[in-house]
């Protein structure tokens, strides 16, 4: 897989143009965040955690640490499970390591309010979605995921079998997604 | 290792909620750092379990929320005619029934009973009867029955009762009166109380009822049977 967009944006970021800072920001910020959300659990802010991960990786690709004609998400990846290792020796030795790079990049971006932002967005675009939704696929969402019930209970509730549940849901998200894909273009960075 | 967009879709659900072993799980979190579409099913999922997003349900609507159904508004004017015309053949036919039970009370002939009836309340009575003031009659044999104790139960003040119920639109209690003689089996009255109660049963619309207690009387040596005949045969026809 090769990331058309990220020879360019490394280039960019080498120059250390806002731009390249705000993209990479903006494609990996959401994921960052849930990755710490569902590793860390109990955290009432993973902004420090968010902040630190860019500024290693700007740190890495100003320090030529990224090659040009890298994939920019596996890079990612790698230093958000490094960051999350550290918080927990941190947490455990109760240490404090020194944030590097801190110095040479401006990152007073909210991350968790941009991502606060992006979730509204994603909000309102289900909601309408949802409205169009046959009555029986927001019966099976709702008691799959706002009532955690599972697949079985569902299938039970609605006195249908479990592999209609399951295909309806499928089918159910899809649209949904499809919506969300057709018109959330912001921050989609094609592959 | 890499995982396929399907089966990383199969895995959200139970990401989310916790349930993938740790082996699949760095897999899969890698794979939604490189994929934009399974991210954001992931994220679509996620926002769903947020509870952020309110499933709202159809509930019942009023009816002007109902928008034009045009399947519906024709069942709907089907359903309105057809009822129209059963209403107007039920009205036509209590109409009918109501006609024909409309037959003259029984005339009360003074001489023959005014020397068996020495109370002189129910003598009133009986001539208010007479003059058709039912009302009156019907009061004054109410209380013929109450002051004195063997007329209470006289077959003939509680068929007269019976007979005032009927002709003022009482059926209902007229055949309360009338159920009492036929039930004494009073051979002074029994024909004649069936024969007014299957007129108050047509009064009623109960025209399978009335049939039955005016078949009854047909069978009957009765003076009423030519009559009960009659009315058979026009409600038959």
């Amino acid at each position: 897989m090769t990331d058309k967009n990220d020879d360019s944006l490394i280039e960019r970021l080498k120059r250390n143009e806002k731009d390249a800072q705000t993209e990479l920001v903006k494609k990996f910020n959401s994921r960052i965040l849930l990755y710490f959300r569902m590793r860390i659990k109990g955290e009432d802010s993973y902004e420090d955690l968010a902040q630190e991960v860019f500024a290693s990786f700007f740190v890495g690709v100003a320090n030529d640490k990224i090659p040009e004609d890298a994939l920019i998400a596996p890079f990612m990846f790698g230093i958000a499970k490094r960051v999350m290792f550290n918080f927990f020796y941190k947490k455990k030795r109760d240490d404090n390591i020194q944030k590097k790079g801190e110095e040479h990049f401006d990152l007073s971006c909210d991350f968790e309010e941009e991502e606060r932002l992006e979730n509204e967005d994603m909000n309102a675009i289900i909601r309408q979605t949802m409205l169009k939704l046959p009555e029986v696929d927001k019966i099976i969402l709702k008691e799959f995921y706002l009532k955690e019930n599972n697949l079985g209970e569902v299938a039970d509730i609605l006195g249908k079998s479990k592999h209609y549940v399951s295909v309806r849901k499928e089918r159910a998200l899809k649209k949904i997604k499809n919506e969300i894909l057709k018109r959330k273009d912001l921050y989609i960075v094609q592959r | 290792m890499t995982m396929a967009c399907s089966e990383f879709t199969s895995l959200i659900d139970g990401y989310l909620k916790g349930d993938v072993p740790e082996e699949k799980s760095e897999t899969f979190e890698a794979h939604f750092f490189e994929c934009d579409a399974c991210f954001h099913e992931l994220k679509l999922r996620e926002r769903l379990y947020s509870k952020e997003v309110p499933i709202v349900l159809k509930g019942t609507k009023p009816f002007w929320a109902w928008g034009f159904k045009p399947v519906l508004a024709l069942a709907s004017l089907l359903v309105v005619v057809v009822s129209s015309f059963l209403v107007i053949d039920n009205y036509n036919r209590a109409k009918f029934l109501l006609e024909i039970s409309g037959v003259e009370p029984p005339v009360y002939v003074q001489s023959e009973t005014r020397n068996t009836f020495q109370d002189q309340t129910l003598s009133k009575a009986m001539t208010m009867y007479d003059n058709r003031r039912y009302e009156q009659a019907l009061e004054l044999l109410e209380t013929a029955g109450t002051d004195s104790a063997p007329e209470a139960s006289n077959p003939q003040i509680v068929f007269f009762k019976g007979i005032c119920r009927l002709q003022l639109n009482q059926p209902k209690a007229a055949i309360r009166h009338f159920d009492e003689i036929i039930g004494e089996m009073n051979p002074s009255y029994y024909d004649e109380a069936i024969f007014y109660k299957g007129i108050a049963l047509l009064r009623l619309n109960k025209k399978d009822a009335a049939l039955e207690q005016l078949k009854n009387v047909a069978a009957m040596f009765s003076p009423h049977a030519a009559r009960a005949k009659e009315i058979i045969k026009k409600i038959n026809d």
